[in-house]
């Protein structure tokens, strides 16, 4: 029956994945601009993982080949879309998924502990539109009422509350966590 | 990265984009790789906060590994308890999204096999595969009723490998121990005798005789390890084990497989029942089978449900009601058969059957992929059509569509008849693989051929051996050599993938006199292309002559003057004659040139070079080197006179002209136009100039030469020129020579001196200047405008066109790659090794089309009769039309399949012919009524104890409904057309913006379906609706299936509303005056059925309650009338025609109305 050596290369591949999901799923938000169907998407990704996993060959890129078989995923995905439900055309997508595996391969997982450690040492207005926005959930619009600004302004500032995230994250990952 | 890129990124990333900035975030994501890997970090971050903010996680795992802790009976209801934490079930997978702080999730999937057996916890590996199994479809219906092997219908009688064995291991043995080399576990194979007798290590799979020493026995009665193995999907019912185990006992004889082995003509079975008619030998096969599983046959069918149900099979249409009426007079055997005939002469006969072989042929009005241009086959689909009218016989069928290119002296029609290897989709995607797609193109036609006339599956074969049939790999590809050799380029749109011929419509009835002009104009290029070779040698030693005289020809002028306007700089005379223009900033000027003429001098021509000096760049001393020449004019002043007269050219030719400045511009002394070179490759230009009359000067005189070069642009005049004066008499002659140097050069080469390349160049520049070709051209595009206007033109079609010379060679592929070739060896063309054995093998595409129809070939007329079979039966003899391989399903009768495919040979595949055959045979004459009994021993009546029935395709739906109502526009073929469909379809789904469907107007509004635009990535959704095939790739079977869409489709469509509204108007004006009267009409009609009295009520019911609804609401009577193009009939008082249009729309929704019963 079941052998126990197998067992244990299971909650390896389980790992594998967990490794990845984040990435993934900023991969495939970034293609279909939808939270959800974003996740409908990585659910796919993932069975399908599970079910090619033999088709993995060890020493290579593990995020690598999760995001070609998220790409696949998504443009069965887009295939079922109807055309005006796609904000993104399919030469955008393409190049998008040639570039996402180098752009995000120093992503690490999980992260919570150091953004939130980063999320403190923003200036303080943009820690309270980067909260206003995910932690409240309040639309750019509401934000720019709140903050008496206009909803480009909201979108710039948040830009760059992210970019200086995505540094300050970058800044820690290079050095041994706490 | 500007503000406004951050914030259209910040917009996408929560969802606010308008359509404008989406298009604007394209645009910048586009040109911008940074903006890419801004948005993917952005998207990255995004995602993080809100996971830092409570998103809950996507579960990684997507079934449950943890034993069951519960009774397995209880958890079967467990999906429904676990609403709480969202479980999303999609085919026994489950999808838990698990929030931290809920339960973990249960096992979900159940299946009722464990509840009646319960069996130890399930590895995840099997809940798996048994997931995955739930997923795919398992296919269980292949087997036909003949084939479940029961150890009842074998007791006494020895059994059999193709009847009992082989489709046992097909489905569980052979996709491992089968055919396919490269798969084959263990090295053990089952498929052939050699192999599965032979011992390894002392252990034979297979011992004849001797279950007991076969392995296979062991294992396949082997609980710990049994074969197949438990996570294969697959499994043996103890029925197969022992089948397979008497069989060993037995002998384990094999068979050839059945469909390979040429078939033999058997005696019809004598019938003992003589209860129903025997019409012909079809009856016989079917009655004897019945009596051998205890059926008996049905009487036949009432005449008018006979009627029908010959007219639908044959024609698509409901009875025409004068042909129905004469029939139903004296409904006789022999009036059948006469009705027969009738509806197998008319036109309806061969666009049905022309329509299933669209499908088959895999016919569409675009290219398909992305792009999915339009294309214009279409005079490939009318051919189809007049042959199936004109009853060619199959084989003729065949040859012209497979190699009609490759007949000795192929007709138009034949070249025509090609097409159907070039049906197949065709890429125009930029960055599409020219070498990919040709390997597509010819793997397509491969596919296709093998479908239709081999019914065997060898696509499988193009990427690995196939893992059921005896078609290897290589021999796949052998095939393949057959179909590549046509010098495709594989990409590009249909109309211009060549080679692509232009054609007109065979079925257009052409007016003598306009087909006369063709003919003549036809041969006259003919005639001219004949007589070519004499002309070029003339045109050649004239011109050798002229050209060697070429350098005398040309005597440069010295002039006596040479000036320019005034103050627009200067001429300057060079010693080699020649003349510099100096200046700057030149906006207009001309240059007067006097030339001086003595006495008894003759002009036929000038000539003006332009040339280049160190003082300039190019031609002139404008930026670009270039000039523009607006106007030349010639005056002769005799010196006596002194009266100055204009000389007029004839002619102007230049040694190069750029686009839209010819030379000939120079001549109309407009400012804006002009004879200009930019772009000329030589260091000098030349202008010709040929006078309309030699001028001979009877006395001395003078000739005034005037360039104008008044274009608006700066310093555009000639930097330095010579001129040149002839007084030669043939100077047109030699003109086209002068222009074109290579050819100059060539022709003042004697003949023997000429290279092969100089030859032919020549050659080649004749073709554009012989005369007598270039009239019989302009004579023949004359007569084809005449065709043009009358719609009679012709289009562009692709078609075969065989190259000559060595064939492209052709490798196997490995993994069926287009750029894995095996190029050790190229592959010899050779049919499969199964069906044609030996070295005698067809040598090319037409000798493999000769071959196919012919008696050695076991398995072609079987697996066409099959089909004739299933278009009339509604269910081949064979069900699996398509696959008559190891997979496919056994004969449900051999010997009538056998009989019907030798008969059909021996008629001369008379394909009109055979259909007669079988609608006249008592089993399509029975009646289609079923009874409990039947229903339990025969649910599909494979066995025929009564006539077919079933639903109809959309096709013939809709033309029913179109033909009740008076609306069907009976033209046969032309251009595909357009009907009603939902708005904006085409473009919600089209790669390009713009592609819009255009609906057709008048009556192409109401041509048959089969006429309809077939755009390949979007079918005509009305026809996807009632289960129509793509025509992506060959479709030689539909499903039928019956669905809420469809009768969604039927009541709303547009079509339906329409064709009731015009069906109740022929009610009102052509029955008589009782509401009874009328709606018998309507019904018969649609049907051909007169109602009964139950019928009557209900139609009576259903009509008075709408008559009273439309009086109470005559404003809901105009919109109900209002639906469709057509016109409505003012005539008629609109609530009384609004009340019968819905009951005439009832009746085409009616069961009898769709059903063939």
């Amino acid at each position: 029956m079941f052998v126990a050596e197998e067992d244990s290369s299971l909650s390896r591949f389980e790992q594998d994945i967990r490794s990845v999901q984040s990435r993934l799923k900023s991969y495939l938000f970034a293609s279909v601009g939808n939270r959800s169907d974003a996740d409908d998407i990585l659910q796919e990704t993932n069975l399908v993982l599970w079910r090619k996993r033999s088709d993995f060959q060890d020493g290579t890129s593990f995020w690598a080949w999760s995001q070609r078989v998220a790409f696949f995923q998504l443009m069965a995905f887009r295939k079922r879309r109807s055309q005006n439900r796609l904000i993104l055309d399919d030469d955008v997508v393409h190049l998008m998924a040639a570039e996402a595996p180098d752009t995000l391969s120093h992503e690490k997982e999980p992260q919570e502990k150091r953004l939130r450690s980063c999320l403190a040492a923003l200036p303080e207005r943009q820690r309270h539109l980067v909260e206003g926005h995910y932690f409240e959930r309040k639309s750019l619009k509401t934000l720019a009422k709140n903050f008496a600004t206009t909803v480009p302004a909201v979108g710039q500032a948040l830009y760059r509350a992210r970019h200086s995230l995505q540094l300050c994250l970058q800044k820690k990952n290079s050095t041994p966590s706490s | 990265m500007t503000d406004h890129d951050r914030s259209l990124l910040t917009g996408y990333l929560a969802g606010t984009l308008t359509p404008k900035e989406s298009e604007a975030l394209n645009q910048l994501l586009r040109s911008d790789p940074e903006a890419r890997a801004a948005l993917l970090q952005q998207a990255h971050l995004d995602q993080l906060l809100h996971d830092v903010s409570g998103e809950p996680e996507v579960s990684v795992i997507p079934f449950n590994t943890s034993p069951p802790k519960e009774n397995p009976r209880r958890q079967k209801t467990l999906p429904l308890a676990l609403g709480a934490a969202a479980a999303l079930t999609i085919a026994g997978i489950s999808f838990v999204a698990l929030r931290p702080d809920s339960a973990p999730p249960k096992e979900l999937a159940v299946r009722d096999e464990q509840l009646e057996k319960p069996k130890p916890n399930p590895t995840p590996e099997e809940t798996y595969s048994r997931a995955i199994a739930k997923l795919q479809d398992s296919g269980s219906q292949k087997r036909s009723v003949s084939q479940a092997p029961t150890l009842v219908s074998a007791p006494g009688k020895k059994i059999s490998y193709n009847q009992h064995i082989r489709p046992i291991l097909s489905e569980n043995c052979f996709h491992c121990h089968g055919p396919d080399q490269a798969k084959r576990e263990a090295d053990i194979a089952l498929h052939e005798p050699e192999v599965a007798y032979a011992a390894i290590k002392g252990i034979a799979p297979i011992v004849p005789g001797k279950p007991d020493e076969s392995e296979v026995v062991h294992r396949i009665f082997d609980e710990d390890d049994p074969m197949p193995p438990s996570d294969s999907n697959r499994s043996l019912t103890d029925e197969e084990k022992e089948l397979l185990k008497r069989w060993i006992a037995e002998g384990a004889e094999y068979e050839k497989h059945w469909a390979f082995v040429p078939p033999e003509k058997p005696a019809p079975p004598t019938v003992e029942d003589h209860s129903v008619p025997v019409h012909n030998p079809i009856d016989h096969f079917i009655q004897s089978k019945l009596a051998e599983k205890g059926l008996s046959p049905s009487p036949e069918a009432k005449p008018e449900v006979l009627a029908r149900r010959a007219s639908l099979a044959l024609t698509g249409l409901q009875p025409d009601l004068d042909l129905l009426d004469q029939y139903l007079s004296n409904p006789t055997s022999q009036a059948y058969e006469q009705y027969v005939d009738q509806l197998l002469e008319s036109d309806a006969y061969a666009e049905r059957m022309a329509l299933f072989w669209l499908d088959a042929g895999r016919y569409a009005d675009t290219d398909g992929y992305q792009n999915d241009s339009p294309r214009s086959n279409w005079p490939w689909r009318d051919w189809v059509i007049k042959a199936y009218r004109d009853n060619m016989p199959f084989d003729r069928f065949t040859i012209e569509q497979l190699a009609g290119d490759m007949l000795p002296d192929a007709t138009e029609t034949q070249q025509l008849a090609s097409a159907f290897n070039r049906n197949h989709r065709q890429n125009n995607e930029g960055g599409a693989l020219a070498e990919e797609f040709l390997v597509e193109n010819v793997i397509d036609r491969v596919e296709t051929t093998s479908t239709i006339w081999l019914g065997l599956t060898t696509g499988c074969a193009r990427c690995h051996d196939h893992k059921y049939d005896p078609i290897s790999q290589r021999e796949f590809f052998q095939l393949y050599a057959y179909f590549n050799n046509i010098n495709e380029r594989g990409i590009g749109r249909g109309i211009e993938a060549q080679p692509v011929k232009r054609f007109t419509s065979p079925l257009n009835k052409i007016p003598a006199d306009l087909q006369r002009k063709k003919d003549l104009a036809e041969q006259a290029i003919t005639d001219a292309r004949k007589t070519a070779p004499e002309r070029l040698q003339e045109w050649l030693e004239n011109h050798h002559q002229l050209a060697s005289e070429d350098s005398n020809r040309w005597n440069q002028a010295f002039l006596q003057s040479a000036s320019t306007t005034e103050g627009q700089g200067a001429l300057t005379a060079l010693p080699d004659h020649t003349y510099l223009f100096e200046g700057n900033n030149i906006s207009q000027t001309s240059y007067y040139l006097q030339l001086k003429l003595e006495k008894g001098e003759r002009l036929t021509g000038l000539r003006l070079d332009a040339l280049g000096h160190d003082s300039f760049k190019g031609l002139s001393r404008s930026n670009n080197g270039n000039f523009v020449l607006t106007g030349v004019n010639l005056s002769h002043t005799p010196t006596q006179t002194e009266q100055a007269l204009s000389v007029k050219i004839a002619k102007a030719v230049a040694s190069f002209e750029q686009k839209n400045y010819p030379a000939q511009n120079a001549l109309d002394n407009k400012d804006n136009t002009g004879w200009a070179v930019s772009g000329n490759p030589d260091s000098e230009a030349s202008l010709v100039l040929v006078l309309e009359k030699a001028l001979e000067a009877q006395v001395a005189g003078e000739l005034e030469i005037h360039l104008q070069f008044n274009s608006p642009f700066a310093d555009h005049n000639i930097g330095r020129l010579r001129v040149q004066t002839s007084s030669s008499k043939d100077l047109l002659n030699g003109l086209g020579l002068q222009t074109n140097k290579p050819v100059y050069a060539a022709i003042r080469k004697k003949e023997a001196d000429r290279s092969a390349a100089e030859k032919k160049l020549l050659q080649d520049h004749f073709k554009t200047i012989d005369p007598v070709m270039k009239k019989a051209e302009e004579n023949l595009a004359k007569v084809e405008g005449e065709f043009a206007s009358k719609g009679l033109g012709a289009v562009p079609v692709m078609v075969m066109n065989e190259s000559s010379g060595e064939p492209a060679p052709a490798y196997l592929l490995n993994r069926g790659q287009y750029n894995e070739p095996d190029k050790s060896e190229a592959l010899p063309r050779r049919m499969l090794e199964a069906l044609l054995p030996g070295d005698d093998q067809p040598a090319d595409r037409l000798e493999l089309a000769r071959w196919l129809v012919s008696r050695e070939n076991p398995i072609t007329a079987r697996v066409v009769v099959n089909r004739m079979w299933q278009r009339m039966m509604g269910v081949g003899l064979v069900k699996t039309s398509e696959d008559f391989g190891s997979q496919g399903e056994l004969p449900v009768n051999p010997e009538l399949l056998d009989w019907l495919a030798l008969e059909f040979i021996d008629s001369g595949w008379d394909v009109k012919g055979l259909y007669r055959t079988i609608v006249t045979s008592h089993t399509f004459r029975q009646s289609s009524r079923s009874n409990p009994r039947l229903n339990e021993i025969d649910p599909e009546n494979r066995y025929l104890a009564r006539g077919p029935r079933y639903r109809l395709d959309g096709f013939a739906i809709r033309d029913i409904a179109l033909n009740a109502s008076g609306l069907l526009h009976p033209k046969l073929g032309g251009a595909p057309v357009k009907p009603y469909q939902p708005a904006g379809l085409w473009a919600s789904v089209a790669a390009n913006k713009g592609t819009n469907y255009i609906e057709s107007k008048g009556q192409d509004l109401f041509r048959k379906s089969m006429y309809t635009y077939w755009k390949r990535a979007v079918n005509p959704p009305r026809q996807t609706i009632f289960d129509a095939s793509g025509r992506e790739v060959c479709n030689v079977r539909h499903k039928i299936t019956n669905t809420p869409l469809q009768a969604l489709a039927l009541m709303n469509d547009e079509t339906f509303l329409e064709a009731a509204r015009n069906l109740a108007a022929r009610g009102l004006r052509e029955a008589g005056a009782q509401p009874q009267e009328r709606l018998a009409y309507l019904y018969r009609l649609a049907t051909g059925y007169t109602p009964d009295s139950e019928m009557m009520a209900i139609f009576e019911s259903n009509h008075s309650h709408f008559a009273e609804h439309f009086a109470q609401h005559p404003e809901e009577a105009d919109d109900f009338l209002n639906v469709g193009a057509s016109p409505r009939d003012p005539q008629l008082d609109p609530i009384e025609h609004a009340a019968y249009t819905a009951t005439a729309h009832l009746i085409l929704n009616l069961d009898e109305t769709i059903t063939l019963e």
